[in-house]
């Protein structure tokens, strides 16, 4: 079996010949090609330049393109910084104020270099890489997209004080984000990746989710293409029951304090369970550490038809040794040979 | 009393900053807003800074509704002391700002509003702080506590370099450290690791950290 033929035989609960693996590696390939970020993040080829070496490295079964949602808000006009040794963070938002709202361009924003970046990035892979790979294009969700236009706490102002002028944004963002997935899916995507980074249960109530979800069913039967929502560092099982019944989703990636038994509990149509090893605490914790967690995730839900091993949280860490990497799949190989 | 502190408190859960205001402004007819701060406010941030402590079900848009309540309070308590031209006390100066490379703000300015409302004089440096302002600032306002504030790991490892720079100039002692951010929620073994005299769970917290470590500075 290749890559794409064991991811779908998981999504389908199909025979799959050995569990797929899931590797956050999108900035660990930066430091297998030894590139600074500021390349890495702005040329498309430099981008697939290091995913090539993790693929060949690390032999993951699922490939990501560039894991920097604040690239997005630059699409707008934001200020980032890209730094030299993690990926890059929104600096300065382009609205300042609320009537700002009304001067973003969305057209100008589709056709930015970032957007651009993005959309290269996956079919320079798909190129490379060829058709058994998984390639997982990760875009913002129009609920985040605000949190890099305007920053958090004045999207989370706006959203509790005027609905009405968050709902002409969310209105706004939701056909961006429709236009950009098509790209991607244009561009040899295989499945996008949604990090729940603004909906999520420490972010937001539960009863803010729900509002905000309302017409997400209508939105994301518009996607072309399978839907993985990604817990991004939150905790997923409390919302979970929100995320259940949305049209095109096929996987979450759980976060590593999610209880794997509950999500399989609350995924009640048998949807794939990603992960759920803490990728950012891999650059610090020992292979022994990393191998006896691996096992652990095994022995809980390693028998589900419907699960890939993967890393969650953020992106591994660029410091991380190599060797704490590949002990994971190691780790897996072992589990099932013994 | 606590029925009213229990409606009050609902309000933080809803995060309906509108309500919350509407009821204090109403209260504050009969009695005044300064003392909505001591009999209402004031209790029901501790009740609810022990839950976000304890439990993980509160969420940042609580938390920051909280905030900005606090800071609306404060507001009509500053313009009810002008008008009976009121001194009132501070409690201590404190010096914040994101450490140098980050950029996640809103936990800062949560620990600004929270301190501001118990009394403190604060001095928010902003985001991307180097260790040398940090300090500089802290001596030119004569401050007791330093706030250093980050969200990722490899930001939050340059807050070593106030430790050091504490150190340096021999003020260990005489100006406390204290640090905050998810990183240190996720990671307790981290805030040995840059030298902060202590951190704070959440931002409510905060206030009850630079209370105690001013203590320690005063002796």
């Amino acid at each position: 079996m290749n890559s794409i033929q064991r991811v779908f035989a998981t999504i389908n609960s199909e025979y799959r010949d050995k569990i797929a693996l899931s590797l956050t590696a999108s900035l660990y390939g930066a430091k297998l090609i030894n590139c600074p970020l500021h390349e890495y993040y702005t040329e498309p080829k430099k981008y697939v330049e290091g995913q090539i070496r993790v693929y060949e490295e690390l032999e993951p079964d699922i490939i990501f393109s560039p894991f920097s949602l604040p690239l997005f808000g630059k699409a707008f006009g934001s200020k980032i910084k890209i730094f030299d040794d993690q990926p890059p963070n929104l600096v300065k938002p382009i609205v300042r104020k609320v009537e700002d709202i009304r001067n973003l361009d969305f057209e100008k924003a589709l056709n930015s270099l970032e957007v651009a970046y993005f959309i290269e990035s996956i079919g320079g892979l798909r190129s490379a890489l060829g058709q058994d790979v998984v390639i997982a294009g990760i875009c913002i969700d129009p609920f985040a997209l605000p949190v890099m236009l305007m920053g958090l706490g004045e999207w989370l102002d706006l959203l509790l004080s005027d609905p009405d002028e968050a709902n002409k944004l969310i209105l706004q963002t939701s056909n961006f984000f429709l236009e950009v997935t098509d790209k991607m899916f244009d561009a040899g995507a295989t499945s996008v990746v949604l990090p729940s980074v603004f909906i999520n249960p420490t972010i937001v109530t539960i009863e803010i989710a729900k509002n905000l979800m309302k017409n997400a069913s209508e939105l994301f039967s518009k996607v072309k293409g399978p839907i993985v929502l990604h817990s991004a560092g939150a905790r997923l099982n409390p919302f979970l029951k929100i995320y259940n019944n949305l049209p095109n989703v096929v996987a979450f990636v759980t976060d590593s304090k999610d209880e794997l038994s509950t999500s399989r509990q609350l995924m009640s149509n048998g949807q794939t369970i990603i992960g759920n090893l803490e990728g950012p605490d891999l650059e610090k914790d020992s292979k022994e550490i990393i191998s006896r967690k691996t096992i652990e995730i095994l022995e809980k839900i390693g028998h589900d038809a419907n699960f890939i091993f993967g890393t969650s949280g953020g992106d591994i860490p660029l410091n991380t040794p190599i060797e704490n990497i590949k002990v994971i799949k190691e780790t897996i190989e072992n589990y099932y040979a013994r | 009393m606590e029925n009213v502190k229990e409606e009050f408190y609902q309000f933080f859960i809803e995060a309906n900053k509108s309500g919350a205001l509407e009821y204090i402004d109403n209260w504050a007819k009969e009695h005044s807003y300064e003392e909505a701060l001591t009999s209402i406010v004031e209790p029901t941030l501790e009740k609810f800074g022990e839950k976000w402590a304890n439990e993980d079900d509160v969420n940042l848009a609580q938390g920051y509704i909280a905030a900005k309540i606090s800071e609306a309070i404060l507001l009509k308590i500053a313009e009810e002391r002008k008008e009976s031209n009121i001194q009132h006390n501070i409690t201590g100066i404190a010096v914040l700002g994101n450490i140098e490379d980050d950029y996640h703000a809103l936990g800062r300015k949560m620990v600004n509003n929270f301190l501001s409302s118990a009394g403190w004089e604060v001095y928010d440096l902003g985001n991307d702080i180097l260790a040398e302002e940090f300090v500089d600032k802290a001596l030119e306002v004569n401050a007791s506590v330093i706030g250093a504030s980050a969200m990722m790991y490899t930001n939050a490892t340059n807050m070593v370099k106030i430790r050091n720079e504490l150190d340096n100039r021999g003020l260990s002692g005489k100006i406390m450290f204290a640090v905050g951010g998810t990183i240190f929620n996720l990671r307790p073994g981290l805030v040995d690791e840059v030298g902060a005299d202590g951190t704070a769970p959440n931002a409510i917290e905060a206030v009850e950290l630079f209370n105690k470590l001013q203590q320690k500075v005063r002796g």
